[in-house]
């Protein structure tokens, strides 16, 4: 146990953006089952200037502050680094800070958006573990089952880091085997990488008791007490210190060391899809859009796979600043995740669509389904076969061509001719009964037919009637009662199924054989 | 040297005799028409032009046994701008499942276009059946290869004004009405020869009363 565990303590740098010194770290066994890979292990990264970096995008050399209200004072929570040069630190009221640099910009905090950037962070994150916290200003991942997929605690955070690396965000990092003593140590700035439980407590005795959770009376009473690290804590009798403090004190520190358990809610990614993008140039043109769709198809699959869900249905929304907006749904009959099938369907749809102004802003909407049941795929593919995935076609035509355009056909139980019949989704089986002998076309309304010499005519032509079939009388109890008697009629050009409509006398053809 | 002899020459070719029997056909149910395709009925896997006068009034009932028999593949039937509405109770009666049928009512002749080399394309269709009134040379053949392509067949129904024009359908076929049924004129079949004025007359439906009449509301 002893010779798997390996320790280190990274000096702070305050400009250094690198996640972890791994080089530093000794070389891992290479026994990749042990004890270490079922401990948990918790990888903390703290974003310091989030508040900040949420609100603004300004360049570091002008100094900025967060603040919101606190009590009656409105309180800085946040400063960049020109700020901190000019001796602005959190705490100070907003008055003070803008005495002290009458250039500074100043922006309220919006824990809604810092909050958003958290879960689309955790939704990214997602690709390494799926056991994600999001605390208030900082995750926490637990790494400790993905270490044998990731070839190793040293490559993961590799991969963590050159992740990190591009996400626009300060952040400050430990990895300890306590949840709540790597937040502690992340914040603190402690750059930790702890993978044995047993050598926690020496490296966290040194820091100062300000990170923890307490109470302004709290740590009054200990700064007099003349304690000031949480070493100086622990070494204390616990009866007292529960006592004295509060026995959440006590719990806190338990936590941190591992003593109790420490339970986590974990983040759930959100079954759906949401990302705009905003175009380089207005364009009312569909191809100028297509690297736009494929950015947002390729986002959108990195969180399908990530959490092992499917779409069938997507939503492209084109809008432009003066309110004009315009939906374009591809629509599938079956759940899917390739990007490949997606961008078809949308290339397919986007064609039957005209943009009448120009747009700004492409998004992506998707609501997606988790667990679609999989089928075996044969090994040796059968060339011979060559019928494809009938559901293929089906969702091309649709995207294409619009819904209501591709249709099935089944029966339906009625005796009025136009509707023994009805349009359903295709290959929706419908109910199977024997009727009278009908013709193979139905019109789609019965045409009137000119009667001359007392005979029916079409296109001038008179129709010998052969003789009367049945008398079709029926739906009196809705609004469309009919009373007819068919006959079958013909001429030389075609053979026929009229009927006289028996409330008016007029003559119809209604279907041709 | 006698006549058989001299006929069992390899370097002799009977005309009569149809030279592509391994071509994939469906028969048509009627066995005067049969006789008189290469292979004994329609040929799969290929296009098979079919001029009426009228496009309102074609002949369906002619294919309507081919399809029964294809409707039984897990294939789509595609029907691309029908004239009128495919009676359901009616093709029911004749055998073709109605869930493998596609109804497709495109608003323009391209999308029409497009929408059967797709389904040909695909391989996912047994049929596909279109109704267009007049298609270029372009546009035949490239439906021919593409029902070469996903083996499917490909009936067109046109108008009878492009009947001496050039086509690359594997068969073309003229219908001319008649009381009782078509007078069929073959004008073009690969593999096989023309023939004029074949008379098919329909089956005439039989008048019956349903026993199992499941309809009544």
């Amino acid at each position: 146990m002893n010779q798997r565990s390996n320790t280190c303590v990274v000096p702070e740098s305050p400009t250094s953006r690198t996640l972890f010194s791994v080089p530093y770290l000794p070389p891992q066994n290479p026994s990749p089952a042990g004890p270490s890979n079922k401990l948990p292990l918790w990888l903390a990264l703290y974003f310091p200037k989030l508040p900040l970096e949420v609100v603004t995008n300004l360049a570091e050399n002008t100094p900025a502050v967060a603040f919101e209200q606190q009590r009656q004072a409105y309180r800085i929570t946040t400063v960049n680094d020109a700020a901190d040069q000019a001796s602005i630190h959190p705490g100070m009221t907003l008055a003070a800070a803008r005495a002290m640099a009458p250039q500074l910009r100043t922006f309220p905090r919006d824990r809604m958006l810092e909050k958003q950037a958290l879960e689309k962070l955790a939704s990214r994150a997602t690709r390494w573990t799926p056991a994600i916290v999001i605390r208030k200003d900082c995750l926490l991942m637990e790494i400790g089952g993905s270490l044998k997929l990731y070839g190793g605690l040293q490559s993961l955070l590799i991969s963590v880091d050159s992740w990190i690396q591009t996400e626009a965000h300060r952040f400050q990092t430990a990895v300890t085997p306590t949840p709540a003593s790597a937040v502690l140590s992340a914040r603190a700035g402690r750059t930790l990488c702890i993978t044995d439980r047993s050598q926690l407590i020496s490296h966290l005795r040194d820091l100062p008791i300000e990170w923890l959770n307490l109470e302004c009376r709290q740590s009054d009473l200990l700064n007099r007490l003349g304690i000031h690290e949480i070493g100086d804590l622990l070494r204390l009798s616990r009866h007292d210190l529960a006592r004295r403090l509060n026995p959440a004190v006590l719990n806190q520190l338990d936590q941190i060391v591992g003593r109790t358990a420490d339970p986590q809610l974990f983040y759930k990614p959100p079954l759906a899809f949401y990302e705009d993008v905003a175009l380089m140039q207005d364009t009312d043109s569909i191809e100028f859009l297509l690297p736009a769709i494929e950015h947002l198809l390729n986002t959108m699959d990195v969180q399908l796979k990530h959490s092992c869900a499917a779409a069938n249905h997507l939503n492209w929304i084109l809008t432009d600043d003066h309110g004009y907006s315009l939906d374009i749904p591809v629509q599938m009959s079956c759940p899917h995740r390739e990007t490949q099938v997606f961008l078809k369907l949308s290339r397919l749809a986007f064609e039957a669509v005209q943009l009448k102004r120009p747009v700004t802003h492409l998004a992506l909407k998707a609501k997606l389904l988790i667990s679609i049941p999989e089928d075996n795929d044969v090994l040796l593919a059968d060339n011979c076969n060559l019928s494809g995935d009938p559901t293929v076609l089906l969702d091309s035509l649709q995207n294409r061509l619009g819904f209501k355009a591709v249709q099935g056909i089944r029966l339906n139980p009625d005796h009025r001719p136009e509707r023994s019949w009805m349009p359903c989704p295709p290959g929706e089986p419908g109910p199977t009964f024997r009727s009278f002998p009908r013709p193979l076309w139905l019109l789609h309304r019965p045409r009137h037919m000119d009667i001359k010499h007392g005979q029916p005519c079409l296109q001038g032509k008179p129709l010998l009637l052969d003789k009367q079939v049945e008398r079709i009388s029926s739906g009196w109890w809705d609004k469309n009662p009919v009373k007819r008697d068919y006959y079958l009629a013909s001429n030389n050009q075609l053979r026929a199924w009229i009927f006289r409509d028996l409330g008016s006398g007029q003559w119809y053809l209604h279907g041709i054989f | 040297m006698s006549l058989e002899s001299c006929l069992n020459r390899r370097d002799i070719w009977r005309g009569n005799r149809s030279t592509i029997t391994t071509r994939t056909v469906i028969p048509t149910g009627f066995d005067k028409l049969d006789q008189c395709l290469p292979g004994g009925g329609w040929p799969l896997g290929a296009m098979t032009e079919v001029l009426v006068k009228d496009i309102n009034h074609s002949p369906l009932w002619l294919m309507a046994p081919a399809l029964s028999v294809l409707s039984k593949q897990a294939r789509w039937q595609t029907w691309i701008a029908p004239p009128h509405i495919p009676f359901a109770p009616a093709l029911n009666d004749n055998g073709i499942e109605l869930s493998r049928t596609l109804l497709v009512r495109p608003s323009k002749q391209q999308d029409a276009l497009w929408a059967a080399e797709e389904s040909l394309r695909s391989g996912s269709c047994s049929v596909v059946l279109f109704w267009a009134q007049h298609l270029d040379r372009t546009s035949l053949r490239r439906l021919q290869l593409a029902a070469e392509h996903g083996q499917a067949w490909m009936i067109c129904f046109c108008t009878d004004h492009t009947a001496d024009s050039h086509t690359s359908a594997a068969l073309r076929v003229q219908c001319q009405p008649h009381p009782d049924g078509t007078q069929l004129n073959i004008l073009k079949c690969r593999g096989g020869r023309s023939v004029n004025n074949l008379m098919l007359s329909r089956h005439i439906p039989v008048q019956h009363i349903p026993s199992d009449m499941s309809c009544c509301p």
